[in-house]
């Protein structure tokens, strides 16, 4: 058959209109994709989110038993795992002196200094961590909250040699089998990620407080916005004598702890 | 015609022809591989069409990640104006469950029947649940009502006694 450039492109013409009809979703797809992405209006928002711990409330109760720490590691997952060396942690007790070794003395403050006191990620305005971070996986959002994408973490560690808090736990073996119950509304972690305190994103994201926040029995947990004057941290914060952790490295924790002066 | 050694060079030429077309008399008789759809427990529409989605889920799935970890938007918006959470729960809520002989046939199952076969490596569900929970999660509404009121612990455990016979 002789095919003259006029037949051979009518040919090619039908051909490519062929192929569109088959594939219409496809055309319609880039439409479609670009999804129009609405924030539920429960959620909760801040200019910076950052937490106060009442030690005065906090050390009283001995009865406790924990029940922040136990509330986070259920909610997120955190396995508990025996060997120390491969533990991993959200929040969990620290003495004194190890979490204020600059402002503990033999006189001011030495009561605090073989107690154990909460601790968690800081949720620096400065965090060191995400500034050694090489693929971008542990970032700060602009209310703050330093979140771990795992996606993206590929187990380097150099955050948690930047972390001067110890707030970052690597997960040397598959949390799974160390999990004793299992929230299914949240993910666990693989083998080889870091993770660590998420402030509960998902939880202000739904319009609740963070998990260890609702489960503290002593409310010596408060949690807000430091940008808004009303919030009960900032009135805390205001009434009260606080200090934060390692206050000389400028990384502006903000987690603040309540101390009797 | 005269070739030289022709009674060895033709049958093995003809020999060599079958071999190398082997694979497309293997598959001439419709051996075509029949992929199973996601198992689908509420029957109802998925998030958008079934073609778009047999095409573009892993698109929306990556999408969704990068929008909840990154952005902090949650919420997806679908052409037909429903209102989805994003993440993979909202699949497995449908898609994964177990079947009526109490065989597991979870999304991971079905996502790695196709996974498996271009040999894609799937490693989606060493964190994330790929049954999703079992009663509560499944019967958790995840359409985003806007205002968290299903995630109630009320309502988790009064719908999990909705359990499937």
């Amino acid at each position: 058959m002789k095919c003259s450039r006029r037949t051979m492109l009518k040919l090619t013409l039908l051909a490519a209109a062929g192929i569109a009809r088959r594939q219409p979703l496809l055309a319609a797809l880039a439409a479609v994709v670009p999804s129009e992405v609405l924030k539920p209006g429960a959620a909760l928002k801040a200019g910076r989110w950052a937490m106060v711990i009442d030690l005065r409330k906090c050390l009283e109760s001995k009865d406790c038993r924990d029940a922040c720490a136990r509330a986070c590691h259920m909610e997120h997952n955190v396995p508990n795992i025996a060997n120390p060396q491969h533990e991993v942690k959200w929040i969990w007790r620290e003495r004194g002196a190890h979490l204020f070794p600059e402002q503990l003395d033999e006189f001011s403050g030495a009561a605090l200094a073989d107690q154990p006191i909460p601790a968690l990620c800081n949720h620096c305005a400065n965090p060191p961590c995400t500034r050694v971070c090489p693929t971008g996986a542990t970032f700060k959002r602009t209310d703050g909250i330093v979140v771990m994408d795992p996606h993206r973490c590929i187990g380097c560690r150099f955050c948690m040699a930047a972390c001067p808090y110890g707030s970052r736990s690597f997960n040397w073996e598959d949390p799974r089998p160390s999990l004793k119950t299992v929230n299914p509304e949240y993910p666990t972690r693989g083998k080889g990620v870091v993770e660590k305190c998420s402030f509960c994103d998902e939880r202000l994201a739904q319009g609740r407080l963070p998990a260890c926040v609702e489960a503290c029995p002593r409310g010596a947990m408060a949690f807000g916005d430091l940008r808004d004057e009303q919030s009960p941290v900032v009135k805390l914060l205001r009434e009260n004598y606080s200090i934060r952790r390692m206050p000389e490295l400028g990384t502006q924790p903000a987690v603040y702890y309540l101390v009797s002066k | 015609m005269n070739l030289y050694h022709g009674q060895y060079i033709l049958p093995g030429f003809a020999l060599f022809l079958v071999v190398a077309t082997l694979p497309i008399w293997l598959g001439a008789g419709g051996h075509r591989s029949d992929f199973h759809s996601p198992p689908n427990r509420g029957g109802e529409r998925c998030i958008e069409p079934k073609d778009f989605m047999r095409v573009e889920h892993m698109s929306i799935l990556v999408r969704w990640r990068d929008d909840v970890v990154r952005e902090g938007n949650r919420v997806y918006v679908a052409t037909d104006g429903r209102h989805w959470e994003k993440g993979l729960n909202t699949c497995v809520a449908c898609h994964g469950h177990a079947d009526a002989r109490g065989k597991s046939t979870t999304a991971a199952a079905a996502c790695s029947e196709c996974h498996g076969y271009v040999d894609a490596e799937l490693d989606c569900w060493n964190c994330h649940h790929e049954a999703a929970a079992g009663a509560a999660a499944r019967a958790r509404p995840r359409v985003w009502s806007g205002i968290a009121t299903s995630a109630t612990p009320g309502a988790l455990a009064s719908s999990s006694r909705r359990e499937p016979q």
